[in-house]
């Protein structure tokens, strides 16, 4: 109850601020104020703009997301297995570690066109270099003495892997996950600046060439709101689903 | 004559050092150790912190080779970890924390494929010998520390294994709770009657638990300094007998921990 009373107080003051730089500057090219920029949220979703921006931006996350996750978990349990995986990939973790997706915006445009496939690609890229090397983390870091007990207990190679290892490491696929889910936003948004005709990164970059600031708010306001919300959705799921790892975000 | 369920025969574990100033040099953690346990018998491995208990446990356990000699379980050369000798590992990183005590103790049988039906039985019987009923749906980190020593008592319990290999399991125990846990285990013991290979660095404990007790000396190149048998009926407690006992121990004990001592400041006083 107070956590909320405080969250409203803490939006308020900023709105205040805003507002009162946005009368201080008075010009609503360079800073509109809440209500102006309220009055074009109202525009973009009564023309439909904004759902089906959202709409997009969210699609191809989810899509390039789920797939860099599918690819990501058992690349990291084999990295994290085999010293002959990690010490093969351990070049190429190194070389693309410095490597943001955004360096690569332009080349996926050449190989993939201007469609879907190019923001996808991208996203599948990040998340599956987040995902790997989370995992590979956890799989490395679980107890020498889980993997014994389990010997002892009569399991197998196979069943210490399936019954020890992956559990152990759930948590740490999801710190993964997270983190990829973040960068996620980041590169869908540039890669919509850079190449696209759709979606939240296209109406912030698309909205600059007709001085439209208000609409410029309106993008980077929903990308944190959604952000936020995919984040509550991600913490939710794994308090539920994911509660007896002990995970923890 | 039967075999002794365990065999160490002038057994040796050196370690290469992997970092560090003095990287590659060798250290001799156990030199020339030799003991045996016959089966149902209860032997405390007693000796000061550091000189290798952990590393000789381990190698029973398949989970090390040693450098030299050979560890025997019935005759037979040990290869690697196996059902017949179960471990109770010293801290609670061994257990499953993403499982509730139930799902701990039921995890041995469900890797060997026992029945549904048989594995409710098991567990409920060797979850009541532990006192855990009524935490049966507890993961680990809902439990206390002596609790958690209880499920991985269970855990290896509940598999039925020949020779018990326990690690200090109450070292990390307050005082009270080590008490009760040791005649717990003592009570366990009397009526299960496995081989125990207990180690530990508390005398008292040692004389309480143990039919033999094997005192260690202190590392590098530690081995056994004597074996005593503990003519003392159970449940013992303390006598007469038993002080006379542990007298004579902690004698034997303090010598080697004098020695450690020493060592570390003729390292100290020549690395200065």
């Amino acid at each position: 109850m107070q956590r909320t009373a405080i969250f409203a107080v803490s939006l308020v003051c900023a709105l205040l601020v805003w507002s009162l730089l946005a009368w201080w500057v008075a010009k609503p090219a360079f800073l509109p104020s809440p209500v102006k920029t309220f009055d074009g949220a109202i525009e973009l979703i009564r023309s439909g703009e904004l759902q089906a921006d959202i709409a997009v931006s969210f699609a191809r996350i989810i899509v390039g997301f789920a797939l860099g996750t599918l690819i990501g978990i058992p690349l990291g349990l084999l990295m994290g297995m085999s010293p002959l995986m990690r010490t093969f990939m351990d070049p190429y973790v190194e070389f693309f570690r410095f490597i943001p997706p955004i360096a690569f915006v332009s080349l996926a445009v050449i190989w993939f066109g201007l469609g879907e496939t190019s923001k996808i690609v991208l996203i599948v890229y990040t998340t599956v270099f987040m995902v790997a090397i989370n995992t590979m983390i956890g799989v490395l870091g679980v107890e020498p003495d889980k993997r014994f007990a389990a010997l002892c207990l009569g399991a197998n190679e196979r069943q210490v892997f399936v019954h020890v290892v992956i559990p152990a490491v759930v948590p740490n696929i999801v710190t993964g996950m997270k983190i990829a889910m973040g960068n996620s936003f980041m590169t869908v948004v540039s890669a919509e600046m850079v190449a696209a005709k759709s979606g939240v990164g296209f109406l912030i970059f698309n909205s600059r060439l007709f001085l439209l600031t208000e609409w410029i708010f309106v993008g980077i306001i929903t990308l944190g709101v959604m952000g936020f919300i995919t984040d509550r959705a991600l913490r939710i799921l794994a308090a539920t689903l994911l509660k007896r790892y002990d995970v923890r975000l | 004559m039967p075999l002794p369920d365990v065999e160490v025969r002038s057994a040796g574990r050196t370690f290469t050092k992997r970092a560090g100033p003095d990287r590659g040099r060798e250290y001799v953690a156990l030199e020339n150790v030799s003991f045996s346990i016959s089966s149902g018998e209860f032997l405390c491995l007693l000796g000061p912190s550091g000189c290798g208990k952990s590393t000789l446990l381990r190698m029973v356990a398949g989970f090390l080779p040693p450098s030299a000699g050979e560890v025997l379980v019935r005759g037979e050369p040990v290869k690697g970890p196996g059902m017949d000798r179960a471990v109770v590992f010293q801290g609670d990183a061994a257990l499953f924390n993403w499982l509730t005590t139930e799902e701990n103790v039921e995890f041995g049988l469900r890797m060997r494929g026992i029945p549904l039906a048989q594995r409710r039985r098991i567990v409920a019987d060797n979850i009541r010998l532990v006192g855990l009923e009524g935490f049966e749906h507890h993961h680990p980190n809902a439990l206390s520390g002596g609790m958690r020593q209880r499920v991985q008592i269970a855990r290896v319990l509940a598999n039925d294994p020949a020779i018990l290999l326990m690690d200090e399991p109450f070292g990390a125990l307050d005082a009270q709770t080590r008490g009760i846990m040791q005649q717990e285990l003592s009570r366990i013991w009397s009526s299960r009657r496995k081989t125990v290979l207990f180690i530990t660095h508390d005398i008292d404990e040692s004389l309480l638990l143990g039919d033999r007790i094997a005192v260690m000396t202190a590392g590098p190149g530690a081995t056994i300094k004597k074996v005593l048998p503990v003519p003392l009926v159970r449940p013992r407690e303390f006598g007469e007998n038993f002080l006379g006992l542990r007298r004579e121990i902690k004698a034997a004990i303090e010598e080697e921990v004098m020695k450690s001592m020493r060592q570390v400041s003729d390292a100290n006083s020549s690395g200065g």
